[in-house]
Parts: structure tokens; sequence; C-alpha cells
């Protein structure tokens, strides 16, 4: 239980240091009733905006009410689009947690398949040929890859759409490109490109696992009783090796929510790395800060369910042992 | 005592022939595929150092660039023009040329963003190792916050933020430091982890104490005592780091916050080339991205041959 609290502590820590910085990205770059401003507002007029804003109070003051905003989902507005993040962040993130969902099943459920098949088989042409792939797939840069299916299925031989998202259907809200023809189409092209990175990763992962596995005493024991191999494989050891695929997930998971910043300008794909991008071009220093805040929200978050998954899992770590790989 | 005097004689030669029958180029020997990644690497980096030499073109020197050879396709194929053998771009710029140009601001990132990284990585957790204290947990601290981000993920965000913080028009000038800048931020923990995790088991060792003793003064303790102890994983980190830098400094100039189109690195020349996909020009992107895939893979396969190869248990 103090592990736990330790975790959600140092979670916590996290997240004040990248709200520092955010916060003194945003007041040191600038002044910014003067960025919201502009010229034609009178002096005592920007006055009385710094007093309302409580710009005029001391510097931890000022954190202080920073953060309480922040804690209250006012993320700030935007200068680009003079519009307030919150809502700018709640129109993009249905396109990248779509992308990335996709591509998170792809790359888990595959690599995991693969893996499994290559340590199983160690000998096999394919399965050689397939591990020889994946030291390709994870030099290949995702924005070569997505340049590279682009030309093939949209220039080439033009059956999926190069850019964009397609139709999207609105549910409570949340708009999805999952229920509509065009909008699935459009999600393959991308998907692949983000889940294919990620697949080569997670394939080796899984084989390093299984192949440690498939030497301990216990399937060696399996295989002295007679028992097919498709149930020693299946069955006995990978059982015991879906532990460490938790932690292949969630890295899986993080590398995918940073890699989808490149696969989207690739694409055009109109979510939250797109944003970012725009915001760097268009030196939007408070969508800068809410944004950093955000992805670090998003990692912290990942890591501890990562971590708490684990806890629950392995009766070793909930016993209060240290964990030994292997 | 012959071989001890015949190495003072020619300190060079002697060190040559001690690489030479080395373990390691014995072992490089003896595994093709690291051998051949060890060669494309070499080859690759001699062409960008050797650019001004080896290019057939000065594609960034507008008076020998004409726009009448502007988007011709590789030499091979129809409309082909043997004076450009991988085609030319929408300036008339020989894709050659400019691929050798290029690789060599690419590479030069690379390089630069490892040996910074590894200079404040190693200078840190040296310096924590040794001190502790407030000092060290601060810093620890500080690397753990950072790795619970990706990589790539941090090379961003510095990069995105630096090029806000500063005023428009010094960004061309300083693309160069402010990538490099961002891909050294985003990879000083590892280095810092694994000196500082050396320091503090060094320090308590014989050879360390009777150095004190002796009072040599600590830096001299640090690097010339402690240090080698890491060489090995420390050459595994870097080679690996600088496939990870490449590739940051390509991502990072591809989505358009790393340099500029006027000095283009490969993820630049990838990025305009993208433009002209739809158009059919497919070479102006995939030339290279192939070079790209070449660079990164040759430098990660050599990187695994070189963490088995230094690995004691593998021997």
């Amino acid at each position: 239980m103090f592990s736990v609290l330790t975790r959600l502590f140092h979670a916590l820590a996290t997240m004040a240091a990248m709200a520092l910085i955010a916060f003194s990205l945003l007041h040191l770059l600038g002044d910014p009733v003067e960025n919201m401003a502009g010229q034609e507002v009178s002096v005592e007029d920007k006055e009385r905006l710094r007093e309302a804003f409580g710009l005029n109070a001391s510097v931890p003051e000022r954190f202080a009410s920073f953060v309480l905003a922040l804690v209250q989902g006012d993320l700030g507005r935007s200068l680009q689009y003079r519009r307030p993040i919150a809502d700018l962040f709640a129109e993009r993130v249905p396109a990248t947690v779509e992308l990335v969902l996709v591509a998170a099943i792809v790359s888990i459920v595959v690599g995991t398949l693969l893996g499994v098949w290559a340590a199983a088989k160690p000998d096999n042409f394919l399965s050689r040929l397939v591990l020889t792939g994946s030291v390709v797939g994870v030099s290949l840069p995702t924005f070569a890859t997505g340049t590279l299916l682009i030309y093939l299925f949209a220039v080439a031989v033009p059956i999926f759409p190069a850019f964009g998202r397609g139709e999207t259907v609105d549910i409570w809200g949340w708009q999805t490109g999952l229920l509509t023809r065009s909008g699935l189409m459009a999600l393959v092209l991308p998907g692949a490109t983000l889940g294919l990175f990620q697949l080569g990763i997670v394939l080796r992962l899984m084989r390093a696992e299984m192949l440690d596995v498939l030497r301990a005493n216990f399937v060696l024991f399996a295989r002295a009783r007679g028992l097919p191999e498709r149930s020693v494989v299946l069955v006995h050891a990978l059982r015991s090796a879906m532990l460490p695929v938790v932690t292949v997930a969630g890295i899986n998971l993080a590398g995918l929510v940073a890699y989808s910043l490149i696969t989207e300008t690739v694409f055009q794909w109109p979510g939250l790395g797109l944003l970012f991008i725009d915001a760097v071009q268009f030196a939007d220093v408070p969508l800068l800060a809410a944004y950093m805040v955000f992805v670090a929200f998003v990692f912290v978050t990942i890591n501890l369910a990562v971590d708490l998954a684990y806890r629950f899992i392995d009766p070793r770590i909930r016993a209060g042992q240290t964990m030994q790989p292997g | 005592m012959e071989t001890a005097a015949a190495a003072s004689r020619t300190p060079v030669a002697a060190w040559l022939r001690r690489i030479a029958a080395s373990d390691l180029l014995y072992n490089l020997r003896q595994t093709p595929t690291a051998l051949a990644a060890a060669l494309v690497m070499s080859a690759i980096f001699l062409g960008a150092v050797f650019a001004p030499w080896l290019a057939p073109h000065t594609p960034f020197d507008p008076a020998t660039v004409s726009l009448v050879n502007a988007l011709n396709p590789p030499a091979w194929l129809a409309g082909g023009d043997w004076r450009f053998v991988l085609g030319t771009d929408d300036q008339g710029r020989d894709i050659v040329s400019t691929i050798l140009y290029g690789s060599r601001i690419s590479l030069f990132v690379g390089v630069a963003s490892v040996a910074l990284g590894a200079f404040v990585g190693i200078a840190v957790g040296l310096a924590c190792g040794w001190i502790g204290g407030p000092l060290d947990s601060a810093m620890m601290r500080l690397a753990d916050i950072q790795m619970s981000l990706p990589d790539i993920m941090l090379a961003l965000l510095f990069s995105g933020i630096a090029r806000a913080a500063l005023p428009r028009e010094y960004h061309v000038d300083i693309a160069v430091w402010v990538l490099i800048f961002a891909i050294a931020a985003s990879n000083w923990p590892q280095y810092a982890r694994v000196v500082r995790a050396a320091t503090l088991v060094a320090r308590d060792k014989e050879y360390v104490q009777a150095a004190q003793v002796m009072d040599v003064r600590p830096w001299r303790i640090l690097v010339g005592h402690v240090l080698p102890n890491v060489v090995s994983p420390l050459l595994v980190i870097s080679t690996v780091g600088l496939a990870f830098a490449i590739l940051a400094e390509a991502a990072l100039s591809f989505v358009g916050i790393g340099m500029p189109p006027t000095q283009p690195t490969l993820g630049a020349l990838i990025r305009i080339g993208n433009n002209f996909l739809f158009s059919g020009e497919w070479w102006i992107s995939l030339v290279p991205s192939a070079t790209l895939l070449a660079l990164a893979l040759s430098v990660n396969v050599f990187g695994d041959w070189l963490r088995d190869a230094l690995n004691p248990k593998g021997r």
C-alpha cells in the first residue's frame, strides 16, 4: 500500500514540475495582457485587465491560481484561434484517440502473435524473415513509412485517401470516424503507419520474453509429460509470458501517443499533434504550455496505470517483494 | 619489454596494431551482418564528410542550379539525364548532391547531440554519485521525470518551445543549435544513470581510496579511475543514441520544427519531396527516405552487435 502512495506522490510531483515549466513559459515569454489586448487598448485599461486577471499578485500566488485553473479544466485561451484551449482539445482528442487505438490494437495483437510464433519456431525460414523484417520496421521512421504507403496505396494504386479523416458522426459530442465508410477508409493508412512502427518493437520484446520462458523448467516438464507442442507453447508458456505484455503495452501506448504527432503531420490528420505543430509555427505560447501539461498528464496516467496493473497481476509485487526480471 | 619499447617509439603505430589484433575486430570480421552494417555506415559517413569533393553538383549554389533541369527522373527512366543519376527536384537540384550535403547536416546534428548529451550526462552522473545528498536526489528526480516521457516527445516539446520562445528572425541561423540542444536534453538521463551507478560502486573500492590517500584531486579520480569502468556500456548507449538522434532530427525537420528548407537535412528533403508525391515525382522523397533507412538500420545493427560483443557474458 505504501509503495502505491509513493507512486502517486511521484506522479503528482511530475505534474507539478510540468505545471511549473508551463507557468514560467507563459509568464516569462511576454505579457499575457499585451498578447490579448493589442495596440488600441489604453494603458489604464491594460492596468485594469492586469488587475482583473490577478497579474499584479506575487509569483507564488499567480502560480497557485494557475494550478487551480488547470485543475478546474481551464487551460487558458489560444492566441491563434482566440478560443478556450480546453474546447480546442475536446475537438481534437477524438481524432488522436481513434488513431492511437487502431494502431495499438494492430501492433499489440499482431505483434504478440508474431512474437510468440517467432519464438516457438526459431528455425523456420518465415519466422526468420519476420524477425529480419522487424529490424527494418524498427529502423524505418514513421514518416518514411507513411510516405511510402501514401505513394503505394493513394497515388500508384489509389485505394485509400492520402489525408484527412473522412466523414465523421457525432455521438454525444464525440466526433467519430469509425462509423462511416469514408472515415474507416481514411483511418487505414495512418493506422497502419503508426501501428507498423510499434509492431516491430512489440514483436521483438515478446519474442525475447517467450524464448526465456521456453527455457524454464516447467516448460521442460510439460514437454516431458508428453503434452502436444501446441499446448506447451500456447497454454503453459504463453500464460507466463503474458505478464510483461502489460509493460510492453504501456511502453507501446506511450510510443504511439508520441509518434502519432508525426503520423498526423504526414496524413494531415486533424488531431492534437497537428494542433501542436501549428501552435509552434504560430508561436502560440498559451497553447504550447497547455499542450505540455496535457501531454504530461497523459503519460503520467499511462505510467501509473501500467504500474498498478502490474501490481494487480503479479502477486510477488503485491506481497512487497522486489521484482526480479526473468 | 621489446613491445613496450616499440610502443614508446611509435605510439600511433602501436595503437593501430593493438586495434587490429583486438578481440573486437576479430569478432566483427566473424559477423557478416555487423560487418556489412559497419561498411554501409562508414560509406555514408565518408560520403557526408567529403560531400564538397564527392558531390557531382553544388546544389545550394544558385549559380549552378538551373530550372531547365527541374524534376528530372532518375537516369535509367524515360526523360532521365545521366548528369543527374537519381534525378532532380523541383528547383533542378541534383538528388545525389542534396542527399550528400543533407546527410552532412544530419550526421553533424546526430554526432553533436550525442556528444553533448553524453558530456552532460557523464558530468551529472559523476557529480551525483560522488557528492550525493540533495544534488543527487534533485538531479535523479529530474531524470525520472524525463524518462517517464518518450525521448521523441521530449525532443519535440523542447524544440517546439525553443522555437516559440525565440524571435522568428533568428530561427534559420540557430536551427542547428536548437536541434542539438533539444535532442541532447532528451537523452542525457541515460548516461547519467549508468555513470552514477558505477560511481557509487567505485567510491568504496580500494583503488579509489588509495588514490584519495595519495591526495589525487577528485576530478582526476573520477575521470581516470571511475569512468573507465563504464566505457563499454557508454559506447553501446552512444551508438543506439546516434541512431535515435539521426531519426529524431529527421522527424523534427520533417514536421517542420527542425532544419529550414534552405539547409535541408534528410528529414527536410523527405518533407519537400512529399509535395511532389501526388504528381508522380516519387524519387524526390523516396531516395532520401531510403538513405535515411540505410543509415538508421546500419547504425542499429552495428549497435546490436556492439552490445553483444562487449557483453562479457556473451563471450
